[in-house]
């Protein structure tokens, strides 16, 4: 193994907070789940538990197996060969999420940043910062974020403060009155599965530095995020209303367009769009990156950085494949009826498999950890093949 | 080696960026559109005129040559042409076929239309606005109250070069000083028109004939002026009627967007002149055997500026007096405004709906179909309190004030 | 090129750790090199004379003479214009030739001497200026050290000015140079190690530290990395700079340059280690981080308030000199709706009868003035001032009434121009960026512009300077003293990032 990149509880929670707000920064799916109404902000508040809940398989893991990369974890519990196969899912996962939010952005660049610009040439721009990042590691990638994160935060604050004087608060007014309990669950249930950043922690519980802690990086990373997820969604629903809001493609976008002060700051919305790149660029690069450490890992390379552009060019290449780049398709993707359902599998049902699978086995399997923390916890990919071999003996 | 090789073709790939430049655009190529005027021809084809800005810095009507539809009468300016079309795009595509530049919408400052394509319905070419990213959701709407819509490219722009300038500067000004207009933009317009219990409304403009000439020179006809007042009200899309500033001043009280104005309310023979500087509107709604009732509730905060000398103002009983008085005369100014609405309009501009949407959530799924209906009917209850807090800078009337030094 | 050198594998480094256990040692190693065919200094002066000329080529500058005293054949030697005549008169010659001298030389010298056994050192020291002295049947040579020559005495810079602190500068003499380092710290744990550099030039290295503060891997870093030169000449720092340096393609080097001592000892005080090279007034500082580059020595002695706002100009100045071409660009050609409609129309009249496209002028102007900065700074300082008002008065007029630029882009390139001279440190940095910059606004809008950014921040980030991240000054501790200055009383602690040992500065 190379030598060790290591991130902060910090940077780790950037990550995690500025990946997953690019979805809702993007196009703001929870508006359409149900209850699709003023009631959508109870369904922001209550996907904080079902997040917390869909985490804990992933947080069980990470804390218990900490210490080892994410290929290690899955082969100490399921196996060398289930547990290979567990980690090309992932690295699926990644490759699907890769190329999913790459033929988002082209679709939503194209409809309203540059509409002129072929997808080709988006995508090839594109695809150079994140292989870029990406190749320069775990360790850069984590302090990426802690510098475009503030910035992307910064912006909401400034655009949600902006906009305050067009706030009309009386489009949240009827709590409950259009919508039951039940349809604010079921929002709540397809927010929170639609994320995908729940398999950072997995992933990058290896490289965190030994002092963090995982359980809390976890909760204030969701509560940051919800914050910012409110600071995003509120105005926007109450300067556009909730009609207006779920009939455009992108409603945040259309909020800042509606933004103005001081008589000279008008259509500001580019602004939101240097922020939003960067952001995007980010989230990538972390799809990007993951899919490539695990399939070093897979194949026990040294580095990651063999696969990077592949990665890459295999993910834009999906992107541009003529019957998927469309915007009807894409949107049928990006909804509620699709993407939830594709990873909702990979990140609760997987994790939850290990963690039964780990039940199953572990008198066995703390015995390992056990060795493992006994010695030197640098080399314990070794360490983990001598122990395989005392075992035969 | 691959490697090697990729990244090259990734160069040779981000090159080829720098010679397309697809959305490129030098704004020397392209001309600003600063208003919009939609209109019906007599076939029902839309028309389109189009102001677009001069380089020079000049306003400059597109076309630059008068148009066979203008009246005209001496006008200074030339007349922007007219195109038709079956639809929007068509017209501005029609149109665009005499432009030597690219019309660049990003910075229209109002979309004007006109009476007879109001009461057909704007809906269609608002869809056209929602969809296209060059056209977006900030210039102001208002509907021109003249037989000959197309007149106003004539009218004088006072301070402003153009005439989006004009309009979206004197809307803007006219809600904030005597709200008795309203400043609806594109933005405002699709929010009423998307919520269910809200009927949209759009400004007012109409044209005023200059008769008078002020220096003699009767050759030079004055040119027609522009007044903003009032307000045009929908139903769904289509317009149903007018209100006066009067009105429109009650409309803005009612829907709090209401800023300053002044109102002279009749007292004994004279007239005091009252400065209303707050009015909150509270609105209950109640729903009693398929009867909607709505009772509002309206705090205002009054300044008196000028009075007859026939009233002595610095004596508590006269202020309570004075504010019962303005409490009787604002309450039946409503209550006419909201009358109109109900019988004239039919549609419910004023948002009620929405109040009894978050008041009466479970009732108001099974009326929300005929709301404007019901609305029509509902029996309104209007109940005015005012204080007064300052009465100027002067404590007895000016009139009175020579009496008591007499003395 | 520079935003491409991810291809390149950056783990060559790793295998440098190994040959250098130990400097000194690596030191020593080269002079026993050098005198592998060891001469010893014969015992007749005449053949130490033939060799020496011989040696020196006979070249007219080098003053071999000798004289009989009482006792013995004496032979001095050294180089016209290094040694001091005065002192070889009073301190050598005449004690000497004097009736007292008993036959010991060594004891007979009025002056600090060493002695050699080996005529090629001797004519080493000779090449540092000092003096040789050879005597009958001795085999050994006396060094006296009485250099002296012609110095610039210590000035002020002509770069780095303040308005308040010390004005004195760092001269071309090395020895000069130490001593306004220990005057600045007077400390006996101020550490000077010294090294000759240069197979050709000789020239003397000397890395200036604070023992107990310093970090130590980043000592051990720049040592082996000193050691692995070998190279024919050092004439400047410059190029002890480029060859310890990791990654030439990279706009930053992550090494400080500065000629004032005042700079050097805060710097050393915080952990850094300073490498003075003789025969140029600029001294090397390592690490550096990249907000260092934003710092004057005047914010320390002036107030916390004014300090901290100067500051926030210089960084305002970065961004404006960096990004506002592009940005500029961008938004001229792909969100003209940003601009308010009163100055689009302004652009668009202005542009009217131009020939360039924006992004053709934006490149025309910076490269214009480009060439003015480079034409300005190479002339005598009168010329230089004259070229400048030409430059920028006469031709940037001209150009607009000409119809080649607009005058819309002449203001936002000259308010660049003005703002990157904010941070002379960074004035590379700046001009390769904004073109960067001005390329991606004006392909791709702003989103070229987002890419950029994240392409830049990656580099910054990645960028390492002697194991040190460049962007590690947003720490709790170091943030202090980043973009903003805390009073001095709150700046408890160095740089955590740099002294990583001893990082408490005040109890």
């Amino acid at each position: 193994m190379t030598s060790k990149a290591s991130i902060t509880a910090t940077q780790l929670m950037m990550l995690a907070v500025g990946s997953s707000f690019m979805f809702p920064y993007t196009f703001m799916p929870i508006l359409n789940a149900p209850p699709a109404n003023q009631d959508v902000w109870l369904v922001l508040l209550l996907s904080i538990v079902y997040i917390v809940i869909m985490c804990s398989p992933i947080l069980f893991i990470a804390n218990k197996f900490r210490g080892l990369t994410v290929n290690e974890i899955t082969e100490v519990i399921l196996g060398k060969f289930a547990g290979k196969l567990a980690s090309f899912l992932f690295v699926l996962l990644f490759l699907f999420c890769y190329a999913a939010c790459l033929s988002m952005a082209a679709i939503f660049v194209k409809i309203a940043i540059i509409p002129e610009t072929p997808t080709w040439a988006f995508i090839a721009f594109a695809v150079v910062p994140i292989s870029y990042a990406t190749y320069k590691g775990a360790g850069t990638i984590g302090r990426l974020a802690t510098f475009i994160v503030p910035f992307i935060m910064f912006t909401i604050i400034i655009f949600f403060l902006m906009g305050i004087p067009q706030i009309d608060l009386k489009v949240l007014q009827p709590v409950f009155a259009d919508s039951t309990f039940l349809d604010i669950n079921k929002g709540a249930l397809i927010t929170s599965s639609r994320l995908t950043e729940k398999t950072i922690f997995l992933v990058f519980s290896y490289f965190l530095i030994k002092e963090a802690n995982i359980n809390k990086t976890f909760i204030k990373a969701l509560l940051l995020y919800n914050f910012f997820y409110a600071l995003i969604l509120l105005p926007t629903l109450l300067v556009l209303g909730v009609d207006l809001a779920q009939n455009a493609f992108n409603p945040y976008f259309v909020y800042t367009r509606q933004v103005h002060g001081y008589d000279f700051i008008e259509k500001v919305q580019a602004l939101n769009t240097l922020a939003w790149f960067p952001g995007l660029m980010l989230k990538l690069t972390l799809y990007n990156f993951m899919g490539c450490y695990m399939l070093s890992g897979i194949f026990k390379m040294k580095s990651h950085k063999s696969f990077v552009i592949p990665f890459s060019v295999l993910a834009a290449v999906f992107c541009l494949i003529p019957a998927i780049n469309k915007a009807d398709i894409i949107l049928t993707l990006a909804s509620d009826q699709i993407f939830p359902w594709i990873v909702f599998p990979f990140t609760f049902v997987l994790p939850l498999i290990l963690v039964i699978v780990y039940l199953i086995r572990k008198k066995k399997l703390d015995n390992i950890l056990q060795y493992i923390k006994q010695h030197d916890l640098s080399s314990q990919c070794l360490l983990l093949e001598n122990f395989k071999n005392d075992g035969n003996k | 080696m691959s490697k090697k090789l990729l990244v090259i073709l990734e160069c040779i790939l981000i090159l080829a960026l720098l010679t397309g430049c697809w959305s490129r655009k030098e704004p020397k190529n392209m001309s600003m559109v600063n208003s919009i005027l939609y209109d019906l021809s007599p076939s029902g084809e839309t028309q389109v005129m189009i102001e677009v800005m001069h380089p020079t810095g000049e306003g400059k009507k597109a076309g630059g040559s008068t148009g066979d539809t203008g009246s005209g009468d001496g006008a200074s300016a030339p007349m922007p042409l007219v195109f038709e079309g079956k639809t929007v795009a068509e017209a501005l595509r029609n149109l665009s076929k005499n432009q030597d530049k690219e019309l660049f919408g990003g910075l229209n400052q109002a979309r004007i239309f006109s009476e007879k394509l109001c009461k057909q319905g704007v809906g269609p070419i608002l869809d056209f606005f929602a969809r296209d990213h060059m056209t977006d959701e900030t210039p102001l709407m208002v509907v021109v109250n003249d037989d000959n819509p197309k007149r106003i490219y004539t009218c004088s722009t006072g301070m402003s070069d153009m005439l989006g300038n004009y309009l979206s500067s004197l809307s803007d000004t006219q809600q904030k000083i005597t709200c008795e207009a309203v400043f609806v933009t594109s933005l405002q317009f699709f929010k009423d028109y998307y919520t269910d219990g809200q009927q949209p409304v759009m400004g007012l403009v109409r044209i005023e004939e200059n008769t008078e000439s002020t220096n003699g020179d009767q050759d030079q006809p004055q040119k027609p002026y522009i007044i903003y007042e009032g307000l045009a009200a929908f139903k769904d899309d289509k317009l149903v009627g007018y209100m006066n500033g009067i009105e429109t001043r009650d409309y803005n009280m009612l829907t709090n967007n209401f800023k300053i104005t002044a109102i002279s309310v009749p007292y004994g023979n004279d007239f005091i002149a009252v400065i209303v500087k707050k009015a909150n509107s509270k609105i209950n709604t109640e729903l009693q055997n398929e009867q909607i009732k709505i009772n509002i509730k309206i705090k205002a905060v009054l300044t008196i500026i000028q009075e007859y000398g026939s009233i002595d103002i610095s004596q508590r009983e006269v202020i309570k007096q004075v504010e019962q008085e303005f409490n009787e005369f604002l309450k039946s100014e409503i209550e006419k405004t909201i009358k109109k609405a109900q019988n004239e309009f039919k549609s419910d501009i004023f948002g009620f709906g929405r109040f009894f949407h978050a008041q009466h959530p479970k009732e108001w799924q099974k009326i929300q179909e005929n709301w404007d209906e019901k609305f029509s009917k509902a029996q309104i209850s209007v109940n005015v309190e005012s204080s007064i807090i300052m009465e100027g800078e002067i404590k007895i009337p000016f009139t009175m004030e020579k009496k008591v030094n007499d003395k | 090129m520079i935003i491409f050198n991810f291809i390149k594998p950056n783990q060559k480094q790793q295998n440098s750790q190994k040959n250098n256990s130990n400097f000194l040692q690596a030191d020593a190693k080269k002079i026993t090199d050098k005198n592998r065919e060891q001469a010893y200094v014969p015992s007749r002066i005449s053949e130490c004379e033939e060799y020496l000329k011989d040696k020196f080529c006979n070249s007219p500058d080098v003053i071999i003479e000798d004289f009989e005293t009482k006792k013995k054949k004496v032979l001095i030697a050294y180089i016209d214009g290094l040694a001091n005549k005065d002192l070889i008169d009073r301190d050598i010659i005449k004690p000497l030739k004097s009736t007292d001298f008993k036959g010991e030389v060594s004891s007979a010298l009025n002056a600090c001497h060493t002695i050699s056994d080996d005529i090629d050192d001797a004519a080493f020291e000779m090449v540092n200026g000092n003096v040789a002295i050879f005597y009958e049947k001795s085999r050994q040579a006396v060094i006296v050290d009485f250099k002296q020559w012609d110095k610039r005495s210590v000035e002020m810079p002509d770069s780095e000015t303040v308005t308040r602190g010390p004005k004195e500068g760092f001269t071309e003499n090395i020895r000069t140079n130490t001593s306004l380092i220990r005057r600045k710290i007077r400390n006996p744990r101020l550490v000077f190690e010294n090294l000759t550099l240069g197979r050709q030039t000789n020239t003397s290295i000397s890395l200036v530290y604070v023992k107990g503060i310093v970090n130590k891997d980043v000592l051990e870093e720049v040592k082996s990395r000193l050691a692995k030169i070998d190279v024919d000449s050092i004439l400047e720092s410059g190029f002890i700079e480029q060859y310890i340096e990791k990654n030439s393609f990279s706009p930053i080097s992550g090494i400080g340059v500065t000629q004032k001592p005042d700079i050097v000892a805060a710097r050393i005080l915080e952990g850094r280690v300073a490498i003075l090279c003789d025969g140029t007034p600029h001294v090397l500082t390592i690490p550096e981080l990249f907000l260092e580059n934003l710092h004057s020595s005047e914010d320390y002695y002036n107030r916390t308030l004014q300090s901290t706002m100067i500051r926030i100009l210089r960084v305002v100045g970065l961004f404006i000199g960096v990004l506002l071409p592009g940005f500029s660009v961008a938004i001229i050609t792909y969100n003209q709706e940003m601009i308010p409609a009163s100055f689009l129309t302004h652009i668009i009249t202005s542009t009217q009868k131009t020939p360039l496209p924006s992004a053709a002028e934006a490149f025309f102007l910076i490269l214009m003035f480009e060439l003015l900065k480079e034409s300005g700074t190479r002339l005598p300082r009168a010329v230089g001032s004259a070229i400048t008002i030409v430059g920028s008065l006469i031709i940037g007029d001209s150009a607009v009434s000409a119809g080649i630029v607009g005058a819309p882009m002449v203001i936002i390139i000259a308010l660049t121009a003005v703002a990157s001279f904010i941070v002379p440190n960074l004035t590379e940095f700046i001009s390769i960026y904004r073109l960067f910059f001005l390329f991606l606004g004006a392909t791709m809008g702003l989103l070229g512009i987002g890419a950029g950014i994240v392409i830049m921040l990656t580099q910054l980030i990645s960028t390492e300077s002697f194991g040190i991240p460049i962007l590690s000054s947003f720490s709790k501790n170091e943030i202090k003293d980043s973009v903003v200055r805390f009073p001095l009383r709150s700046l408890k602690y160095r740089p955590a990032s740099i002294a990583k040992d001893n990082i408490k500065r005040i109890k």
